[in-house]
Formats: structure tokens, sequence, C-alpha cells
């Protein structure tokens, strides 16, 4: 090893040596030679600026647009692994059962089980598929689709959570790199939307165009480690069917309790301390103009999928998830909003009231102060493939049509639902 | 408005769309007025400043040009007091009311009032000085129309950040404006792209290096942990400021206007003289012009050229930066000045002195001028004098740690990629030639920069460097 790096210093030098021996010829320069002010030739600013241009975005698009970088994307990034579990969301074959799409963030990739899902429901003829990532959002979740059922008739039903999510703003730039190999030139002004700070939508816009753009921690990545990179690449297939078999995880945050009123939390001896500071964090209130933007989020882009399906027989459920271990926390409820229900009057959807899952709610159900531990995640997936199950089955087309406005519940937390 | 930024090229393309679609005398106007805009987005507050330096120098310039005897130096007194009196209440008052303070152990909170430097004093005070001191020493006219000096003194690619202008160098540009050739426009694009690729490139990955270290040099202890730090540090400064230098002669071109060179690699220099004549280059013929050859310059003999020597590296280093780590770091560059002087006469006519000008000694000169530059860093970055000491005791081993080598994969790919380019450079101009090149190696040269700037960028616009100073 010492011999190793002994040789890379002598190398380095040598090279720094030649290179320095070839600058220096005669004596040095103190003054830079006339900057030209005529040509020979006739010159042609703007053709070759413009022809530059076209053939910079031409060469992004071959290189970015296409699937020939996305399939090189590092398989653990947030990007990568999107990249590639639609790509084998789209590749896989029709199983041949009625197929409900799970979507979601990471408390839906940690809450939900698509084996114990097709466990309780496969007797009613479902077939679960979970593409719930890690820090997507409603934003990514329609792309997703967009991407996996082009048609807008592949699934019988469509697993859409509401409510407010814990992501926070700032990360900007992780979505719009995770969105990137779903996004196309048109997304352009639509995607940017999406991104509060001027700054983000900029970034969100130009990925659209310069797909590039958002995958350049990728690219220097891959720069820096490319035999890791094709080795993390080939195992891709085994990390995929080790998704289908994750069961979640054990560990618990059983004796921690919080006090509302007081905002004081007591941590049993056995949590570490990353486990106690990530629960703390969690407790932190959200700013209000997040929670508005996150909010103006979900009621715009939740319309878009209804519009997508509007002509569909696929049905769109909306779901809550578990808010926290200790219940409801300050501005963790959305169906509140005034503004929240009235964006989702026109489509026919399930919607499942706030309340579902609130017996989850407790430390023993979680892992940290986010997250279902594998036996929140089983209840979890029982319950809520129950309810799928029930309304899915009743087949009562009237009551599939029926406006999603009506099963939210009001601001008080009284259900409305019949 | 950062260079760097989207905002500033919609301004400048807005600019440009202006400027020629009106005749020159109102395109005037429009520069100044886009000047101004540009310096107010910053703060609004400062423009007085500005605009009190122009008017005063402008009517002192006149009445120079017609005085004489002791009314002459008498006016050229009012010019040097209240161009210098901006600059050392606004840059310096703190510096000296914090060390009063100190030295009669007094709070410092009863007499340091905590101004905010505004943005360029140093450059367009300087600038504005060169006029008021040509014209009293009878080397140039005093400038009549208003206008002319104003945008002279305010013209947005040099305002900020330089290169420091000389009236002589803009003012007949301006009284004769020309478009600019086609040649003249794509070598404007040219060193503007280059500019992009210095700061968004090289130097903001360096960048990334360096703050790393001296944002908390004690979590880092040991030499090696040092000179890595203080090496990504001198490319980040390098890169920053002369891409900052190209952007605004881009600009600058693509305007019609010519801005002098500011750095000429200076980083492949052999010695300390050399790299001076490369570094920075308007400022240090600012000092040699204004303060070095007024002094004696090098022709009263040895002892006062040293003295001259110091006092012009000590101007240059306080120029930077109103801290004690910024005098010193003067007084090094001078005594290296100074050192480089002795070491050059004891060893002339001999053997040493033949083999220092052979070629095969050329390497070995550069890295140990390099070198040298990197010990002058923590002058130059450290916050106060403590942590300057921390990393040169680290520099120098005096910590008993080897430490841990702090340059990436990426950062060190990107210093022999510059070494090579500075080489090639060097020795083709190939840079400078591109505007000259067919459209089958422009078009591809310029696919290739457009990649840079899209897949190698740090993350945002990260501020120039030298705004501090």
């Amino acid at each position: 090893m010492s011999l190793a790096i002994c040789l890379c210093v002598v190398g380095v030098i040598a090279i720094v040596y030649i290179a320095l021996y070839f600058s220096s010829k005669g004596t040095p320069p103190t003054e830079s030679p006339a900057d030209p002010v005529v040509s020979a030739r006739p010159v042609h600013v703007g053709r070759n600026l413009l022809l530059g241009a076209v053939a910079f975005v031409a060469l992004d698009g071959i290189i970015f647009h296409t699937r020939l970088y996305p399939s090189i994307l590092a398989p653990d990034s947030y990007a990568g692994r999107l990249a590639v579990i639609t790509q084998a969301e789209k590749k896989r074959a029709s199983s041949g059962r009625k197929e409900v799409l799970v979507l979601g963030d990471s408390r839906i990739a940690e809450g939900f089980s698509t084996a114990v899902a097709d466990e309780v429901g496969s007797a009613s003829g479902l077939k679960f598929v979970s593409l719930a990532e890690p820090a997507s959002t409603i934003v990514i979740w329609h792309y997703i689709l967009r991407e996996v059922d082009p048609t807008a008739q592949r699934y019988s039903a469509i697993v859409v959570p509401y409510g407010i999510g814990y992501e926070p703003d700032t990360a900007g730039d992780l979505r719009i790199s995770m969105a990137a190999p779903l996004l196309r030139y048109g997304d352009c002004f639509r995607f940017a939307s999406a991104f509060q700070p001027w700054s983000d939508w900029f970034r969100a816009f130009t990925a659209c165009i310069l797909r590039g753009s958002a995958y350049q921690s990728d690219l220097l990545n891959l720069l820096q480690h490319p035999i890791g990179r094709l080795g993390s690449i080939q195992l891709e297939a085994a990390r995929l069917r080790s998704r289908a078999a994750y069961e979640g995880r054990d560990s618990d945050i059983a004796g921690t309790s919080y006090d509302p009123k007081t905002h004081k939390v007591s941590f049993p001896p056995n949590l570490t301390e990353a486990q106690k500071q990530l629960i703390s964090q969690s407790l932190n209130p959200r700013p209000e103009s997040e929670r508005e933007h996150f909010v103006k989020l979900q009621r715009g882009w939740i319309q878009l999928i209804f519009d997508r399906y509007s002509n569909s027989s696929t049905a769109i459920v909306l779901t809550p998830v578990p808010r926290s271990p200790f219940g409801e926390l300050a501005g963790s409820s959305v169906t509140g909003d005034p503004a929240f229900p009235n964006a989702l009057t026109k489509r026919a959807a399930f919607s499942l009231p706030e309340q579902t899952f609130n017996f989850l709610e407790k430390p023993e159900y979680y892992f940290d102060g986010y997250h279902l531990n594998a036996k929140g995640r089983r209840r979890f997936t029982e319950r809520l493939v129950a309810e799928l199950v029930g309304r899915l089955q009743s087949g009562d087309a009237q009551s599939r049509l029926t406006s999603v406005h009506n099963y939210l519940p009001t601001s008080g937390g009284q259900e409305r639902y019949h | 408005m950062l260079f760097n930024s989207f905002q500033y090229w919609i301004f400048f393309l807005i600019v440009v769309v202006l400027f020629y679609s009106t005749p020159f005398r109102i395109g005037k106007i429009i520069l100044l007025c886009a000047s101004y805009i540009f310096y107010m987005w910053w703060d609004p507050r400062f423009i007085a400043l500005i605009i009190t330096s122009t008017v005063v120098d402008y009517f002192l310039g006149i009445w120079l040009e017609i005085a004489s005897g002791r009314r002459k130096k008498f006016l050229l007194g009012i010019s040097l007091l209240v161009n210098l009196g901006i600059l050392g209440f606004f840059k310096y008052y703190d510096f000296f009311a914090g060390s009063l303070a100190s030295l009669l152990h007094i709070p410092e909170s009863s007499i340091v009032l905590q101004i905010i430097l505004p943005l360029g004093v140093s450059f367009y005070t300087f600038a504005s000085l060169s006029y008021t001191i040509d014209v009293y020493w009878g080397k140039m006219k005093a400038v009549r129309n208003f206008i002319d000096y104003a945008l002279f003194i305010s013209f947005f690619p040099h305002l900020i950040n330089g290169p420091i202008i000389r009236a002589g160098q803009f003012l007949p540009q301006i009284q004769s404006w020309r478009r600019p050739t086609a040649i003249m426009v794509q070598s404007g694009i040219i060193l503007v792209l280059s500019g992009l690729v210095k700061k968004m490139i090289f130097a903001d990955r360096f960048a990334v290096v360096s703050d790393m270290y001296f944002n908390h040099p004690t979590a880092h202890p040991g030499w090696l942990a040092a000179w890595t730090g203080c090496i990504a540090f001198a490319m980040q400064v390098f890169f920053d400021f002369s891409g900052y230098t190209d952007i605004a002669r881009g600009c600058a071109r693509l305007l019609g206007f010519e801005f002098p060179l500011n750095f000429l690699r200076p980083l492949l220099s052999r010695n300390p003289r050399e790299f001076w004549q490369k570094w920075h280059m308007t400022l240090s013929s600012w000092v040699r012009d204004y303060v070095f050859i007024p002094l004696g310059g090098s022709r009263r003999g040895s002892l006062v050229l040293y003295r001259n020597l110091m006092i012009a590296m000590v101007l240059v280093g306080f120029w930077h930066g109103a801290s004690w780590t910024f005098i010193l770091f003067g007084v090094y560059q001078g005594m290296l000045l100074i050192g480089y002087r002795f070491f050059e006469q004891a060893t002339a006519g001999t053997m040493i002195s033949r083999i220092m000008k052979k070629r095969y000694f050329v390497p070995i000169s550069v890295t140990l001028l390099f070198m040298s530059f990197v010990i002058g860093m923590p002058f130059i970055r450290g916050q106060n004098l403590q942590v300057s000491g921390y990393v040169l005791s680290g520099l120098f081993g005096f910590q008993h740690v080897t430490g841990e080598f702090l340059l990436t994969a990426g950062t060190l790919a990107l210093f022999f990629i510059s070494l090579v380019l500075a080489v090639a450079q060097e020795r083709t101009q190939f840079i400078d030639r591109l505007a000259l090149q067919p459209a089958r190696i422009q078009i591809p040269a310029y696919v290739c920069v457009f990649l840079a700037l899209e897949l190698f960028p740090a993350t945002g616009p990260v501020p120039f460097i030298y705004f501090q100073f």
C-alpha cells in the first residue's frame, strides 16, 4: 500500500515536472498577446453560438433524456431507485388479477407491505403493487403514474396518501433530481410550479429541458467510482427482490411519551441519542408557510391525478397515514384546511377518513418519530386492505362516484363518512 | 447581482439590447443608469458614495487642469481626502478603532461602529484617484463630459470587483467608441464562458475543500490537512478572481470596451517579481505608478528600494482587507520580493544563477513560487491572527500530526486539468485564438463548455471572493 502511494506521488511529481518543463520555453511573457480584432475569414458569431447551443441541447437530450444515462444512475440514489422501480413496473407483466397500486413516501414505504396485502387481499382477487419511495411527494407520484400507466387503464385502484409530509421545503434539489428520470420537455412549467423559492423554480424548469443539470452529483459520483457504480448496477435485480421481501424494522420506541401542552418529551433508556434527536425533531411544528405550500401542492396535484383518470375505470383512493407516535401534532392535519377539500369536488373517489389509522399512533408501532415498525406495518397494511376490499368489492358504482368531498372529515374532526 | 447568476444575464441582455438599439450618446446614459441599478441591487444606500466621489473628482479634475502651484496641490489634497476618506472610513475605521480599543484596554463596542463595507469601494476609489492624480501630473486632460466621467467610475462590469481601470485607458474609448467587430464579440463571448468555467467549476469546487478546512481548522490538525486546505484556497482565490475578471472583460468587450488584462497565468511564475507582474496586474501597476515610483522606486539605492517595496506590498495587503492578517500578508510578500532581490544579487554570475536559468530548473522554481504563495494563504483566509497562526503552525509541521488529505479526487483532477490548460495556454494561447477558429472547432468547443457548465458547477451561485475586498 505504501509502495503504491509512493509510486503515485512520484508519478504526480513527474507529471507536474514535465508539464511545467513544457510551459517554460524562452522568456516568460509578462504581457498577453493582443486579442484579435479582425479576422481573415468571415466570422459568424450568432450562427456558431446558436449551433453550439442547439448541439448542446441535442447532446443533453441524447444522453440524459433517453435511457442512456438513466440506466446507469446510482441505484441507491433517490433518482436511481425511482428510475429502477418505475422501469421494473413498466416491464412487469400483468398478474391477471385486479391490481392496486400504492403510492407514497417513506411512511408508506415503511408502513405498507405488499406481501401482507396480497395475503389479506388475495381472496378478493386483488394484487397489490407498491411504488412508495422515500422523499417522494404528490408531484413525483403524478409522474410515476404517467410513466407506469400511460393508458390510465392498468390498475383497478390507485392508493394516494394525503396529509402533511415531513420533508422540508429545502429539499428542492433532492426532489428535482429524484423526478428527473420521469420528466419530459413539456413538463417544464407545470413541474417548476411545484417549487417555491424562485431559485428552485428555475432549477426545476431547467431540469426538464437540460436534464443533465439534475444529475450533477450522480455524474460526479460516477466519475469518482466508475467500477463501484457498475458493480452496484449489476446488483439491481437482487435489490428489487429484497425490496419485495422487506418486512419492516423490529425496533420500537415504546416508553416514549410526549406532553403537547408543555412540549416535553421523555425517552426510555434503551433509545440511542440519534433516535432521541430524530423523535425530538419530528415534534417541531412545521412553519406555517411550509404547511400552506404543502396543502396547496396536494390540492393541485391530486386534482391532476383525478383529471388524468377522469375517463378511466380506475378508482383513486385517498388514504391518510398515521401522523405520529403521539397522535395529532400541531399542523399535522390537512383535511381541516378549508382549501384542501374544495379542489377535490369534481372527481369521484374513495377517501378513507383521517381517523382510520388513529389506533396506530402509539410509540410501540413506530421505530422513530415518523415511521411505522414491522408490527405497525402489518397492522397498517391489514387495515388499509380491509378498507379497500370492502369498498372495491361493493361494486356500487354510485358510491364510487360520490364526491370525495363528502367523505372528508370537517375541520372539527367530526366524520361525515357515509 | 452576481455574474454567475441567471438574474445578471437577464439584466445584461436587456442592457445590450437597449444599448445597441439607441445612438451612442443615449447608449452612454443607458449604460450609466444600468450601472447604478446594478450597484443599487445590492444596497441602494451606498450609491450616494459613488455619486459623491464622481461629482467631487469630476469638478476637481477640471479645476486641477487650470490651477497651478499650491492651489493645484490643495485641490489634489481634497481629492485624496475625499476618496481616501470614504475608503478609510467605510473600510478601515472599525479596524483602527478596534485596534485602539484593545491598545487602550477599553471596550470595543464603545468606539467600533460595525460599518457595512460598501461593495467595490476599494476598486472605484482607486480608479477615481488615478484620474485626479493623472490630471495633476499633466498626464491627461480633464474630462468635460460628466456622463463620460461618471460612466468611467461606475461602468458595471468593473464596478464592484475590478479590474482597476485607469481614466487614460477608458475615457478615450468612450470618446471614440465604435461598434465592436464580429471577432471582438466572438472573443468577448469566449472570455465570458471561460470566466464562468473558472468560477463555477474550478473556484467553487476548490471552495468546498478550503471552506471545510478554514471554517474549522482545529478540527483538521496536521501538516497534510493544512497544506491541502491552503492549496485549495490558493486555487480558489486564483480561479475566482481571474474568472470574475474574464467575465468583466468579456461583458465590456461585448459592449465595445476593452479592459486591461488582470491575470496572466501567475501560478506559473518563476519568482516573486514575475508573480506580481502577472497577478492582479491592475492593482500592482496602480501601486507601482502611484506609490512605488513616487517614493523613489529603485532609483535611490538598495535600502530605499527595499523600503519602497515593503511599503508597496503592505499597501497591497492592506488594500485587500482591514485586518492585521492582511497587513502581515503584505509584509510577507514584501519580504519575498526583497529576499528574492537579495538572492538574485548574491548569486549573480555564479553557477546557481546559471542553473536557475536552465529550462530543467523551471519546474522547481515554479513549484517553489507556488508553495510560497500557498504559505501566504493563512493570512488572507484566516479570520484572525490566531487562526492564521494555527494554520501556519500546521503548514510547518509544528503540530506533530500528519493530518488528513483534504483534496478530493474531483479537486485533484481539477488541479491537473488546470495545470494542463495553463501550460497549453502559455505555449499556444489556444483560448485567445479560439475566436479565429473555424466553426468545426468553435462549435464543439461551445458544446464542451456548455456541458461542463451544466454538469459540473458547484450548487447554487456562490459570491465572488474578492467582493469582501
